[in-house]
């Protein structure tokens, strides 16, 4: 007995449904033959704004007064469609408002994370600012007061410094080659060799002379800083230079030499 | 009549209709369907013209139209001059909420034909929003998709309390900003 | 601290009109755009002047020479960082050790045979337009073996740059535009010593079809007695699977026609002058051949006076008007870099 009392209901329910939207919608139909009567205005071409601008504004006015003199009515009277209507929109709410309520939570994450990014930013900033004080309060207690003269002075007092080192330097390398390398005795061995009678003539130089025309040629002239040997040229001290790695030969001719790059 | 009409017509049932404007096929093309893949509870259906006025053969199958989108292509001042020309075939009915502006194809800086603030301008001038759209870019169409669906859901009166009107007076304080056009 | 100016600019730079980067209006946390009149977008200004240089004196040809009728590379550059025009010569010796480190370490330079390379940094005071104007730089890789042959030249200039920039900061030399031509090897090579050495940041000036409407407009209307070639725009079809060019030619003295007939002001061009002169173009040719030209994009612009692709590339034929066209890319340029 209830099943159909129910089926009752739910036909009622739906007749009484289709009767109402009828109804609605033959309002509809003469709404609609109200505005076929009225004229399709286009807009102007030349201030277009102006003419919808106020348009709008009646437009505005019209709508306003409508919502001013509407109250809420309800749509049905049947209480088994107002439940599930109720229900459906109750449902559709909630389901805008978890939408809403995830995206102000992401939204909310976001600004928590551009807050915390620009809060370093700003400590990063802070730090360098101090760091750069500080490094410029020590530099400024560096700073003296340039005079040219002074540099002057300085600069010559150097270069006599330098200049004095290099005499001692020089002189105590011609002590200590004198000493250890001596030029041979002429008595002693040239005397063996018969076949230098001719070099007998010619005077030998000291290893001190050798190793100061080497020198000097690798400073003044860089480009080509060979030394023609000739025969005063002591041959063991040759080989004794080229052996230790201090002059090396020309690749092609054999007769000149080099003082060793010493630098970088 | 060569206008088109805002309410010359009844509304179909639980349908809108939305009518797309550009000289453009492909772009129009894929945006419808990037429409239709929004899984709505409403019936859309959507209508691509080249220009205005629709040709009056077909008048009566077509339904009414809820939300105009007129697309203008950044890179081809042909469209922007189509456009131009079709506007003037609309009623001014319309232009209470039921249009609006979609520029493609901005993103290119160097290639545009068309000055971005040309079209800032025409949409102020008609009193209608204006979108920025890469259809290359998926997820730009889609959320430009979304945005267009919602925009025509109000129009079609689906949404009750909101009306056309008052949806686009909601959207005019950020495109109302006129200091953007120096 | 001082890459900070830099490094804005270039990150402001980044987004806006390179590739398929989309237009943003937020704001940078960090940078400063700096919106110079309103040019929000880049977009072109409403109005612009016509230069009144003075004509360059007939001496100047032989100087200026050299930028003519060579296919030009042309870059938007940053700020130089204590660049010095007395250390021109250090500057060449430098980088004549460059190079030379360059080819020994193997890569290819495509110069034929073992070609010595010499660099000379000059300075080019015939650029200047105004007292206070910024002489240009001059770069020439010359091939010393074969010739002397100059195998590559690049060229700083900032014409009429000083109104647009406001003040710049100091120890910062501003050159806004750079011209190249050569080879691309050593481009690379050149390129990447100054940006190094100066701290600078160079990027490919990319010409947008508004502004080539307003390159072939205003130098429509320039007068040239010989050498009068035909105005050609190619316009490039989107949309089709292989790349389709079209090519419209007008002869030079129609063209000039219908420009002065628009063209009613004298100090000034305007946009609309601009418009209307593409729009009779773009009608004509609809006229014979049922084609919207303005459906199209244009990318080429040919006129007696100078070529331009919108890949930023040019090529300028005539002395006369040399000034008025580096004037536009500094412009250009400048935008760019903005």
């Amino acid at each position: 007995m209830s099943l159909s009392q129910q089926d009752l209901n739910l036909e009622d329910a739906k007749e009484q449904l289709l009767e109402e939207c009828e109804g609605i919608w033959k309002q509809v139909e003469e709404c609609q033959n109200k505005l076929t009567f009225q004229e399709i205005e286009t807009v102007p071409a030349t201030d277009p704004k102006l003419s919808l601008l106020l348009h709008r504004m009646k437009a505005l006015t019209a709508e306003f007064n409508q919502w001013q003199k509407r109250t809420p009515e309800i749509i049905t009277t049947n209480p088994d469609v107002l439940v599930a209507l109720g229900k459906d929109q109750l449902q559709r709410l909630d389901h805008d408002l978890e939408m809403i309520l995830s995206t102000v939570h992401a939204k909310n994450k976001k600004l928590n994370e551009d807050l915390l990014r620009e809060q370093q930013w700003l400590e990063e900033q802070q730090q360098l600012i101090d760091c750069l004080d500080q490094t410029e309060k020590e530099i400024s207690n560096q700073v003296v007061q340039f005079s040219e003269k002074r540099a002057f002075q300085e600069l010559k007092s150097k270069m006599l410094k330098i200049k004095a080192y290099k005499e001692e330097l020089l002189n105590a390398l011609g002590e200590f080659v004198e000493k250890h390398f001596p030029l041979p005795e002429d008595d002693g061995i040239q005397k063996k060799k018969t076949r230098s009678s001719r070099e007998e003539d010619v005077q030998l130089i000291t290893l001190h002379e050798i190793l100061e025309s080497l020198i000097n040629t690798l400073i003044n002239k860089p480009h080509d800083p060979y030394v023609t040997i000739n025969n005063s040229f002591w041959s063991p001290y040759i080989e004794l230079l080229l052996r230790y790695g201090i002059a090396l030969r020309h690749l092609e001719d054999p007769s000149r030499i080099r003082l060793e790059n010493f630098y970088d | 009549m060569s206008t088109l009409a805002a309410f010359g017509k009844l509304p179909t049932l639980n349908s809108a209709t939305i009518l797309l404007v550009g000289t453009n096929e492909i772009f129009q093309q894929q945006l419808a369907e990037t429409i239709l893949q929004e899984k709505q509870d409403l019936k859309i259906n959507i209508h691509l013209a080249d220009s205005l006025p629709l040709p009056p053969e077909r008048d009566h199958i077509r339904p009414r139209i809820d939300l105009i989108v007129f697309m203008v292509n950044m890179q081809s001042k042909h469209s922007y001059s189509n456009i131009e020309a079709s506007l003037v075939h609309v009623d001014a009915s319309f232009f209470l909420g039921k249009v609006c502006f979609l520029a493609t194809g901005a993103g290119r800086l160097n290639q545009i034909s068309i000055e971005v603030n040309a079209v800032l301008k025409l949409a102020d001038l008609y009193c209608s929003p204006v979108l920025f759209c890469e259809l290359e870019c998926e997820k730009i169409r889609i959320a430009t998709a979304q945005r267009l669906l919602r925009m025509l859901r109000i129009c079609a009166g689906h949404m009750s309390g909101v009306s056309a009107l008052s949806f686009s007076s909601l959207m005019k304080s950020s495109i109302g900003d006129s200091s953007f056009l120096a | 601290m001082e890459r900070a100016p830099t490094e804005d600019t270039a990150s402001g730079r980044k987004t806006m009109g390179h590739g398929t980067n989309f237009i943003s209006t937020a704001h940078l946390s960090r940078g400063r755009i700096s919106l110079k009149r309103g040019n929000l977008f880049g977009h072109t200004p409403a109005k612009r002047r016509i230069l009144q240089t003075p004509r360059m004196q007939e001496n100047a040809d032989a100087r200026i020479g050299f930028l003519l009728r060579k296919q030009l590379t042309l870059y938007s550059v940053t700020p130089l960082y204590r660049f010095s025009y007395d250390r021109l010569q250090e500057y060449s010796r430098q980088l004549c050790f460059v190079i030379a480190a360059e080819k020994q370490k193997g890569l290819a330079i495509h110069v034929e045979g073992d070609l010595k390379l010499k660099v000379k940094f000059s300075s080019l005071s015939v650029l200047k337009t105004s007292e206070k104007g910024q002489a240009g730089v001059l770069i020439q890789v010359t091939a010393e073996n074969a010739g002397p042959k100059v195998v590559w030249i690049g060229c700083f200039c900032c014409t009429c740059g000083d109104d647009i920039l406001e003040t710049v900061m100091e120890d910062f030399t501003c050159f806004p535009l750079f011209l190249v031509n050569g080879a691309e090897s050593l481009s690379a090579i050149i390129g990447t010593w100054l940006q190094q050495t100066f701290d600078c940041s160079f990027s490919l000036l990319t010409i947008s079809p508004l502004n080539l409407a307003w390159m072939a407009a205003m130098w429509t209307g320039y007068k040239i007695e010989h050498h009068k070639r035909a105005m050609e725009l190619t316009f490039s079809v989107p949309g089709t699977s292989q790349p389709l060019d079209i090519s419209y030619a007008i002869h030079a003295e129609d063209a000039k026609a219908l420009w002065d007939s628009i063209h009613t002001t004298q100090q000034e061009v305007r946009q609309e002058q601009v418009n209307l002169f593409m729009d009779g173009l773009c009608y004509h040719f609809y006229r014979h051949f049922k084609i919207y030209l303005s459906a199209t994009r244009l990318v080429k612009v040919s006129t007696s006076v100078a070529c331009v692709h919108s890949d930023g590339k040019i090529k300028i034929l005539h002395s006369a008007y040399l000034m008025e066209i580096l004037a536009l890319m500094t412009e250009l340029a400048i935008s760019q870099i903005l």
